[in-house]
């Protein structure tokens, strides 16, 4: 098997969200000579990518996203010590956090974890967070994107707080804000001075890509 | 016609006097507010703040041991049916929800084995506790987790249901109910990841799951028979925003041979049985009609869900319920958008039948103002035959 191959098979295990095969799969790829970073990039990453384009799809569901999330925790086990941190945050940093008042985070979780594997470097505070945490976080790792996560409509309000309070602090020209969430809307995007909705995890990360 | 004999026959895809409304509403403000007793709910401060708080905070295992949370919740059942009729809903989705123990005075577990925060609705009063993750993240804290014995499960509901159904079941017609269905109680103790690793690793442990909450549902829908109540919603979240948690062949496969049994069983008995499921549940119409269900409940248009759609799709086989707009609609829209979205829901889905109005969710953002609007003008505008 030569190094195109294995790293293939990485990808192919990710594909098939094989969790008792991956990390096999990519000390297979690391013994054919395969570089670590490729074997993120184009076996991992590069699985999850295609994993979430068939979960916006309709040909995988939500069981399979986060069993590819472990997955991918699975296959990072035998890069650790050989990754450089440049290899696995490429793209920047990214701020994701559920509103104030609002503690769900399955959505907001699969977003930080497609964005991951995306190459960004996910700054996750949580749910329940605070405009002032959202605005030291941005502040603290540079971040140019900050994703913020509500399922419910009473917490609108919280949302619009943390749009303003970046703006109050004079970080908003610097970032762009995107939503998502059940309650959540283009509509509603517009309307706070969002920069973008997504639908899905995977839609988040396009936007996300756009922005960089 | 009486509210029981309109919701009969619209369960039975007929064509009532006029379609009958449904209420799902379980909020402390709403049904304090509805029934002139703003001073009746539990204020969250009541567990959580001064001494009190401290006091509820050192002794709630003991609080667990004597039942007051059970009591309330109890107390609060009968509460919510006296609004409801008070409201003038024909028929009511009656949760039981008497599952919860204190952890400290922050955070709540249920009998399944799931995590809660107690948070507050928007008037400070304790709200329908927020599910924060599983405890029983492997097959080995599951089976050692003391699940609730069905036998026992039976008699205590079969006491609530019945004590309900004697004061107010000749007034309003009551579908028993309880929290929560076979897909949730699979997943939420263990939390959806640990779940989703286990049904790839061990799916004969998740059989063997599903059926002992099979085992709770049939000892549930008996008691619900016993108690004289005429209808059951099986509450069972199946949907996310875009589309079902999992693949319908997944659904089909591990909990349809169980809920093809509960559906049996509940027609055995002679009772309805709806299935309830928030998200976007297109793809599951078929599957829910296949699994023997006589309603389907939620169909949130924010889910992207057209009414239309889902009567044309299975209009024939299922009496449709909802699909009340409570993100805005109920919550923020004015009288007129009230009025617009009844008259376009009723021509959707009303026009031959099968149909019974209701809001999607209960939730504390809804307005009891915006609720009697939905009930004023479906009572004007839902009496058949519809123009």
């Amino acid at each position: 098997m030569n190094e195109r191959e294995a790293i293939q098979g990485v990808l192919e295990a990710v594909v098939n969200v094989d969790i008792d095969g991956v990390a096999e799969q990519v000390r297979a790829a690391l013994k054919a000579g395969a570089d670590p970073s490729a074997v993120l990039n184009e076996g991992l990453s590069a699985g999850m990518r295609i994993v979430g384009e068939r979960f916006q799809s309709g040909e995988y569901f939500l069981t399979e996203l986060v069993l590819a999330g472990e997955v991918l925790k699975a296959g990072l086990v035998p890069l650790e010590t050989l990754l450089t941190k440049t290899d696995i945050q490429g793209k920047g940093a990214v701020v994701l956090a559920t509103v104030k008042g609002d503690i769900h985070d399955l959505g907001k979780n699969l977003v930080g974890m497609m964005l991951s594997s995306a190459g960004f470097e996910v700054i996750d505070l949580g749910s329940d967070v605070s405009s002032q945490r959202i605005v030291e976080a941005v502040r603290k790792h540079q971040a140019k994107i900050v994703g913020l996560s509500l399922l419910l409509t009473p917490m609108v309000g919280s949302l619009r707080s943390a749009v303003e309070e970046l703006t109050r602090v004079g970080l908003r020209q610097q970032v762009r804000i995107i939503i998502g969430g059940a309650c959540t809307t283009p509509g509603l995007a517009k309307e706070l001075g969002c920069d973008g909705h997504g639908e899905d995890a995977m839609a988040a990360v396009y936007l996300c890509e756009k922005f960089i | 016609m009486n509210s029981h004999e309109r919701t009969t026959i619209a369960l039975n895809l007929g064509v009532p006097d006029r379609v009958p409304v449904f209420s799902c509403t379980e909020e402390q403000n709403q049904i304090y507010e509805i029934l002139g007793e703003k001073d009746g709910a539990i204020p969250l401060s009541l567990i959580q703040g001064g001494w009190t708080g401290k006091l509820f905070k050192l002794t709630a295992p003991l609080t667990n041991r004597i039942g007051w949370l059970t009591r309330e919740t109890e107390k609060f059942m009968s509460k919510k049916l006296e609004s409801d009729i008070a409201l003038g809903y024909d028929c009511s989705w009656l949760m039981y929800s008497a599952i919860f123990n204190l952890k400290g005075n922050r955070q709540a577990t249920d009998i399944w084995g799931k995590l809660y925060d107690l948070v507050a609705d928007p008037d400070g009063n304790v709200d329908t506790p927020m599910y924060r993750q599983g405890l029983l993240t492997t097959p080995e804290l599951w089976e050692a987790w003391p699940h609730p014995d069905p036998d026992k499960f039976y008699k205590t509901i079969y006491r609530v249901f019945a004590d309900l159904q004697k004061r107010y079941g000749q007034r309003i017609y009551l579908m028993g109910s309880l929290f929560s269905g076979l897909w949730e109680s699979a997943t939420q103790p263990m939390g959806l990841t640990a779940f989703s690793v286990t049904l790839r690793r061990n799916p004969d442990f998740v059989r063997r799951m599903v059926k002992y909450y099979e085992t709770i549902y049939l000892a549930t829908i008996h008691a619900t028979a016993d108690a004289g109540m005429p209808a059951f919603v099986y509450s069972d979240d199946m949907g996310h925003k875009t589309g079902p948690q999992t693949s319908p062949r997944v659904l089909d496969e591990f909990f349809g041979p169980s809920l093809r049994r509960i559906t049996g069983e509940a027609h055995k008995r002679g009772i309805k049985i709806i299935i309830h499921s928030c998200g976007n549940v297109n793809l599951l119409l078929d599957l829910f009609a296949d699994w023997g269900f006589d309603g389907v409940h939620s169909l949130e248009p924010t889910a992207g869900i057209d009414l239309a759609v889902v009567k044309k799709q299975v209009g024939k086989k299922m009496c449709i319920f909802g699909n009340m707009d409570i993100s805005h609609v109920l919550s923020e829209g004015t009288r007129e958008e009230v009025e617009a979205a009844v008259k376009s829901m009723l021509q959707a889905a009303a026009l031959d039948g099968g149909f019974i109005m209701a809001m999607t969710n209960s939730h504390n953002a809804v307005k009891v103002e915006n609720t009697r609007w939905m009930i004023e003008y479906t009572h004007r505008y839902g009496t058949y035959p519809i123009k």
